[in-house]
């Protein structure tokens, strides 16, 4: 396993059982990340991308979730079998996650404080972690749990001051709906930079600001990358935010990862043809009036998907190939550049 | 807030009419009753004056409302007591009574909860489910004969009716609760005593709530693991019993707290038929009784106490409610 | 069964317009019920209904002794165990426990099904009064049911049947005047909420009359709600309707009911048992089998309790 290669997912296959059927969320996914990269994972909504991540942190509930096929690699090391002990380990001390609703991410009922040191805390072995949240505030009569909750609020405060929140050791003792929206990401992002991970996830974190916050919080979010020299999995469905903040980008459909590469490459010599009717779709200051290019159909039941390539009733290059056989494993056509179509096998 | 407390009053008043025209609805002839079968028919008459019964309807709720204010609800028929005065007796055994079975309600429901809940669809969730449905449906009353037939009377292993050991005098009357008192005069013998009386009485009561408790709770815990900062919570590498036993579970708690007002109001119904079959002598006996004999005096006066205990409870619980969510507390 | 129906009909007559129109409702039943008969424990809660019910209508024909269930004495076997002659054991007259009880399903299933029927029709057009018209006629019938709900049941049925005079039809009537208020609430909430939905501001802005708007709209919705409340309030009235007779104000003699027929076995503990063994075994069972029936709706009606 190359050192550099911090995630590698091979295809992986998911299913969901659901009231009506089974839904194959994903349907061999294949990604890369390396150390240091920014990668951006792009798509409509429902096509996988969370799926995706969550797979990578194994926090997919199963059941009703099944992994089928395929594999996940973190730092060299399979995921998928690892016990529930190192899986959490791994969440704590490896893994940064940033989600899309700040206003629902935090538990309503206890101080961001409280919160922010039981997840400082739990950087530690299981015990001492549940010694030092069950017991709150009364740990501080054990000296051993003394230590590290008062370690823990510096660098809580540490953290908040760092993403700008300014009275922090005020604000650290307030509930989390005394703060804003825009206050509330940035408590998240705190919380989830204040370890030392390696890989940062960020599953639409602007999603569900106000336009006017979004710039800032990204802004924030490429800061510390840069400070703490994160990789980074962004997920999102806002083609500007990659084309201003990632390297690479990976496209995904309907539970398939379909190109991936650099995001220059991508975006000006998109290949498979859903990227290519994705950035045709994308009105630029020339585009004339009535001239915005959709992609005709629609996303596919993901019950009942298509046989063969997902994607093959939209296409307009479809080949009967498509429609009987899986899609190709992503095959390089430039540097960095991998596309998953029988176009370029 | 000062709104709800306002609105008590008009509530309170209502209810007084209420109980009121049920009372003096009666048919028969309750002063005829009270005077026994040999009265004259002047005895009858004085009776009725000494009761105000002579006087016009709307004087006689007039007055009657006139002496709630000081305190006064009234004679009973039946023993001459005033009501008031039978009322401080008897509910503090109610009181108890109550407290205990909701303390056992909620020390065997939450844990049950919680197993049903992580467990969920196995086989600890199916069986609490089944204990919790057989509890609701028992017949409160029919359990208490049975276990009385079974562990008192067969096994000889609980007594079978009444507070405590007619024997052994009370221990000296501080808040009227036997439990209290023996443990404020650091009396353990007597605590014992009053233990083992109340073990059948309270473990009937306790049944509902803890039905109540399992089923709810578990619905509210199994509501809130779905929500998104659990989801978080786990992402962050919290352990998983951190999550279960802080940060659902407090969650849920609140969501439950709300129904103990509720609980409270069943168990003082259930009251009534407990203490029917365990003699237990509270404020649901004297109900009974005071119902069998058409004293309307104390129908009145317990109905209303009744009706003002179960409000101000409610009160409690809703106050409590904000306090324990941080939302309201600070919002 | 549905499209049998509408064939019958016509499919364009009344029924095949509601079903177009009631597409999604629909779907979303036959989830219910699909869901509802994967529960082992709801199949068993109907099949004990069932049982219930037979026993219940048919009783009277098959009861080996139907005289006990009146006056008779048979002063030579009083208070006999149970035996094959009597199933049951006899009660101190001498009457075959086992017809009572059996009598008594009848009397209890017909008096729950009143009292919650006519609590619940007060309750649901009071809070759909309440909730549709908002304003003063709201404060006035939410008040009403605040002073009804200030006080747990039992005590004001207990008053109103003493006042009334002991009887099973006082009793119920009592009981059918404490279950009110608890639909008028739910049913007010319900449509408080309904009616600022868009679908009725809708209908309304289509110029959709009144009533229509309530009984197309508003009323479907709560439909489930209220269901679920009726199912497991029908334990629970069967059960106060017993309390009530076992502290006897309910069932006077010699109407067999069971709160009365365990209240008299009481006199005879621990001797004679079967007394009030049995009618409170039968009593559990009905509430039972009621209660699981009313879970298994609440499973499956209620998104928030979904499995």
């Amino acid at each position: 396993m190359d050192n550099d290669l911090l995630v590698e997912i091979k295809d992986l296959r998911l299913n969901f059982r659901t009231f009506d059927g089974i839904s194959k969320v994903l349907n061999r996914v294949n990604l890369k990340i390396w150390r240091g990269d920014i990668l951006g994972l792009v798509g409509e909504t429902g096509c996988g991308k969370t799926m995706t991540a969550l797979s990578i942190a194994r926090l997919i509930p199963c059941p009703p979730g099944e992994i089928v096929g395929g594999e996940v690699f973190f730092e060299g090391e399979d995921v998928i079998h690892k016990t529930d002990e190192e899986m959490r380990l791994l969440r704590a001390q490896k893994l940064a996650m940033i989600f899309q609703d700040p206003t629902t991410s935090l538990n309503p009922v206890f101080t961001i404080g409280d919160q922010m040191i039981d997840i400082i805390g739990s950087r530690t072995d299981t015990s001492k972690a549940s010694r030092l949240s069950m017991l709150g505030g009364l740990g501080n009569l054990m000296p051993a749990i003394r230590a590290l909750r008062r370690g823990a609020r510096e660098r809580a405060l540490q953290m908040l001051e760092r993403v700008g929140i300014g009275d922090a050791s005020e604000r650290i003792d307030d509930y989390p709906h005394q703060f804003s929206g825009g206050m509330r990401q940035r408590v998240l992002i705190a919380t989830a930079l204040s370890g030392t991970p390696s890989l940062l996830i960020a599953d639409e974190p602007t999603t569900a600001l106000d336009v006017s916050i979004q710039a800032q919080i990204l802004r924030l979010i490429e800061e510390l990358v840069e400070e703490l020299n994160l990789s980074v999995l962004l997920i999102t469905h806002n083609l500007g935010v990659v084309a201003r903040t990632c390297q690479r980008v990976a496209v995904m459909y309907a539970g398939v990862v379909v190109e991936s590469g650099s995001a220059i490459d991508v975006f000006k010599n998109p290949k498979h043809p859903y990227t290519v009717g994705l950035m045709r779709a994308i009105p630029t200051f020339d585009t004339k009036r009535g001239e915005i290019k959709g992609i005709p159909g629609s996303v596919p039941n993901f019950l009942n998907p298509p046989p063969g390539c997902r994607f093959h009733p939209r296409c307009e290059h479809a080949m009967p190939r498509c429609a009987e056989e899986p899609p190709p494993a992503p095959r390089e056509i430039g540097l960095v550049h991998e596309v998953s179509c029988f176009l370029y096998s | 807030m000062l709104r709800r407390l306002l609105l008590i009053i008009p509530v309170f008043i209502g209810l007084s009419i209420v109980t009121f025209v049920i009372s003096h609805m009666v048919p028969g002839d309750p002063v005829r009753l009270a005077a026994g079968p040999q009265a004259t028919a002047e005895q009858i008459l004085k009776l009725e004056e000494e009761f105000g019964l002579d006087k016009p309807l709307p004087v006689q709720y007039l007055n009657y409302m006139r002496g709630l204010f000081k305190g006064d609800l009234g004679i009973s028929m039946m023993n001459r007591h005033p009501v008031a005065m039978d009322l401080r007796r008897y509910f503090p055994a109610t009181l108890e009574l109550v407290l205990v079975s909701t303390v056992l309600g909620v020390v065997i429901g939450v844990p049950m909860a919680m197993a049903a809940a992580v467990f969920r669809d196995r086989w600890p969730d199916q069986v609490s489910r089944i204990v919790a449905l057989s509890s609701i449906s028992m017949p409160v009353f029919w359990l208490g004969m049975i276990l009385q037939l079974i562990l008192g009377m067969t096994w000889h292993l609980l007594p079978i009716s009444g507070r405590f050991d007619p024997r052994v005098p009370f221990p000296p009357n501080v808040t009227g609760m036997l439990l209290v008192d023996s443990l404020l005069a650091a009396d353990l013998h007597k605590f014992g005593i009053a233990l083992k009386y109340m073990a059948l009485p309270a473990f009937c009561q306790a049944l509902f709530g803890i039905a109540l408790i399992t089923r709810l709770l578990r619905a509210d815990i199994l509501e809130v693991m779905e929500r998104d900062f659990v989801i978080m919570a786990r992402a962050s590498g919290l352990p998983e019993r951190v999550i279960l036993f802080k940060y659902v579970l407090k969650n849920a708690l609140i969501a439950t707290v709300a129904m103990l007002g509720f609980l409270f109001g069943w168990q003082l119904s259930g009251s009534v038929m407990i203490e029917t079959v365990f003699d237990w002598p509270g404020v649901g006996l004297y109900a009974v009784n005071s119902a069998m004999t058409l004293d309307f005096m104390p129908i009145m006066g317990i109905t209303l106490f009744v009706g003002l205990v179960f409000t101000i409870v409610n009160l409690l619980v809703d106050i409590s409610y904000g306090v324990i969510d941080p939302r309201i507390r600070y919002g | 069964m549905i499209e049998r129906m509408s064939v019958a009909v016509g499919a364009r007559g009344w029924l095949g317009r509601w079903r177009a129109e009631n597409q999604g409702l629909i779907e979303e039943w036959r989830r219910s019920l699909y869901r509802f008969r994967q529960s082992r424990l709801s199949v068993l809660g109907v099949a004990i209904i069932i049982f219930l019910l037979f026993v219940a209508f048919t009783g009277r024909y098959w009861v080996p002794y139907p005289d006990d269930a009146g006056f008779t004495t048979h002063v030579e076997i009083r208070l006999q165990g149970p035996s094959r002659d009597n199933l049951f054991g006899t009660d101190e007259y001498g009457r075959d426990v086992f017809t009572r009880t059996v009598w008594a399903t009848q009397t209890s299933l017909i008096a729950g099904t009143l009292i919650v029927l006519l609590g619940g029709s007060i309750g649901i057009v009071l809070g759909g009064i309440a909730g549709y018209f908002g304003g003063r006629v709201n404060e006035v019938i939410m008040r009403l049911t605040d002073i009804m709900l200030a006080m747990p049941g039992i005590f004001l049925a207990l008053a109103i049947t003493a006042a009334l005079g002991p009887s099973i039809l006082h009793a119920m009537l009592a009981l059918s005047i404490t279950w009110w208020p608890g639909y008028c609430r739910l049913v007010q909430a319900q449509v408080l909420s309904i009616r600022e939905e868009d679908y009725v501001e809708a209908a309304r802005g289509i110029g959709a009359s009144r009533p229509r708007i309530i009984f197309n709209h508003i009323l479907p919705n709560c439909l489930s709600a209220i269901m679920v409340k009726a199912s497991m309030d029908f334990g629970f009235a069967v059960l106060s309707l017993a309390a009530l007779g076992f502290i006897g104000v309910g069932a006077q003699p010699p109407i067999p009911e069971w709160g009365a027929m365990i209240s008299k076995g009481r006199e005879f503990l621990p001797y004679g048992w079967w007394y009030s063994t049995f009618p409170g075994i039968a009593m559990f069972l009905t509430v039972f089998g009621f209660n699981i029936l009313g879970d298994g709706f609440r499973d499956v009606l209620d998104p928030r309790a979904r499995r």
